[in-house]
């Protein structure tokens, strides 16, 4: 009975799969089917470019020249947006606990509490929201272009491999910038939460500052630091191989910088939760 | 076209299929130092990814390709300039940049100085007719002009052997005829092997020493361009008189 039901339905690509699936989860199972493999794909396209890319590092083949230009790039585009999220957030969280945390006599927490979410989580993640809509999604728009009118061909052609003269510089550039913004974006944070707290709570801004030094460990900037530089490298491999894997034509390139996007999000999304379970879930 | 010279370009047994289909069944072809080989036939029937396969740009199903000298450049179809560089970093690109297929006995090219460099880029757009350029962009120039920087970037560093797809296609009559000559310069004075897909009968007939007519995935005739117009082979025939009777007219209507 089910096997004559499936006959009303096209398949989904011409491929039988027997009569025991109904054809809506049949459809669904071949949905999934083709995402796993794409992400199967891009990671394992990435790791090997990864591996290109530790290899030329390892032979010397870094060129600097190419690499300042896109350091330039990433922080140029990226800064402005960094702050102002990164310092709006910071202000956000002092504007919600300053004044209660005051009316409680816990005013000398309050820039603790600014500077550990700022160090341990909004520097990064802020940093990185801004790092993948400027400078992510360029990336791949740039690369699936170069893909799709054969200019990436024109490399090969000429002998130059495109992952050491395209990828490379943007990965490296990426993994060098970030911690560079995040250290940017992190002390914008806890300045900004500082002038909310003194203008909403009356908190001083030696009190404020104080508590940031007393409660701020090495580890949480060292952890930010580091978190940022994964988020970098997470961010640059992603979008430039998804870019250097475009098929098509203008409609592809759109497709292929919304799919960089969104996976550059999530991936950045479990690598901020593994790194975090790594640092601090013993404590 | 001397054929005791050395063979650079061995294509042998060569299959390539795309989703199921066949493209390129069992292709065998060579191309000797100093000959210009023109691959012809209808639209699909393969010319283009012969040319990718032969290049490097793809890996063939089945069958081998032998290229025996590393200095090989291509022109592309849509000139495929690098639309972030000017036209001077554009041609002296391959100068520029460090190769990363070198052989294992030294570099691709020599080592040359700026001055070096800045000369032979000019020499080689004062080639093409396009002295003056340098600084602009590819998007600031017409399509006709794109193609003549891509045609001086491929031939920036003196290759042995070059594959043109398509090099004369969109140009008005007398920059096709440049193009045409230093194809010929190129065999002439370099020895370079090239291959020329075309559909143009004037690069045809004033530059190939061989057309080779490929359809259906095969090698349908291989002969002179002389012999091309007198064979009663019914591809030549068909190709020759641009009839719509024929075996290739199936695919077309």
């Amino acid at each position: 009975m089910k096997y004559k039901r499936l006959q009303h339905y096209p398949h989904v690509d011409g491929t039988h799969y027997g009569p025991a699936l109904l054809p809506y989860t049949q459809a669904i199972y071949e949905l999934l089917r083709r995402r796993l493999n794409k992400a199967f794909f891009q990671i394992g396209l990435s790791v090997e470019i990864t591996g290109d890319i530790l290899r030329y590092i390892a032979q010397g083949k870094l060129q600097w020249r190419h690499v300042f230009p896109q350091m330039s790039f990433v922080g140029v585009t990226t800064l402005g947006i960094a702050l102002i999220v990164s310092t709006f957030a910071a202000m956000v969280i002092a504007l919600q606990v300053a004044t209660e945390m005051a009316r409680q006599g816990a005013s000398s927490y309050v820039g603790a509490l600014v500077s550990l979410a700022m160090l341990r989580e909004l520097g990064p993640i802020m940093t990185a929201v801004a790092v993948v809509a400027m400078a992510g999604s360029a990336y791949t728009a740039e690369l699936s272009t170069m893909q799709i009118t054969k200019q990436i061909d024109a490399l090969r052609v000429l002998h130059v491999d495109p992952i050491r003269y395209l990828i490379m510089p943007r990965v490296v550039a990426a993994v060098l910038a970030m911690p560079l913004l995040t250290i940017i974006t992190c002390t914008s944070g806890i300045v900004g939460g500082m002038a909310i707290s003194q203008w909403l709570a009356d908190i001083p801004w030696y009190t404020f500052l104080d508590s940031v030094w007393q409660q701020t460990e090495p580890k949480d900037i060292w952890t930010a630091l580091f978190k940022s530089a994964i988020f970098g490298y997470t961010i640059s491999i992603l979008s430039t191989t998804i870019g250097l894997s475009t098929q098509g034509g203008a409609k592809e390139v759109g497709t292929a910088t919304t799919r960089a996007v969104v996976w550059c999000f999530v991936s950045v999304a479990l690598m901020d939760y593994f790194i975090t379970f790594l640092v601090y879930g013993s404590e | 076209m001397n054929p005791s010279a050395p063979v650079l370009i061995d294509v042998s047994n060569l299959t390539k299929a795309y989703g199921g289909r066949i493209v390129l069944d069992d292709i065998s072809i060579q191309v000797h130092e100093g000959e210009v080989l023109a691959i012809i036939g209808t639209s699909g029937c393969g010319k283009s990814t012969l040319l990718r396969l032969m290049c490097g740009l793809d890996t063939p199903d089945a069958g081998d390709i032998h290229l025996y000298d590393p200095n090989y450049s291509m022109v592309f179809q849509y000139s495929a300039l690098f639309d972030s560089l000017t036209v001077f970093e554009n041609v002296a690109f391959s100068l520029m940049e460090e190769s990363d297929d070198a052989p294992k006995g030294g570099p691709l090219k020599p080592k040359l100085s700026d001055p070096e460099i800045i000369a032979l880029v000019k020499e080689k757009l004062h080639l093409v007719g396009l002295d003056g350029i340098e600084m602009r962009y590819p998007n600031e120039l017409s399509g006709g002009m794109q193609k003549r920087v891509s045609f001086a970037r491929a031939i920036v560093s003196n290759p042995r052997i070059i594959f043109y797809d398509e090099p004369t296609a969109g140009l008005d009559p007398i920059a096709s005829t440049v193009i045409e000559n230093y194809i010929l310069t190129l065999r002439d004075q370099l020895g370079a092997a090239s291959v020329v897909v075309t559909h143009q009968h004037s690069t045809i007939h004033r530059t190939a020493d061989r057309v080779c007519l490929l359809h259906g995935g095969q090698v349908r005739w291989l002969g002179t361009p002389d012999e091309l117009e007198v064979s009663d082979n019914p591809y030549a025939l068909q190709f020759a008189t641009s009839s719509l009777i024929g075996p290739m007219t199936g695919d077309l209507v």
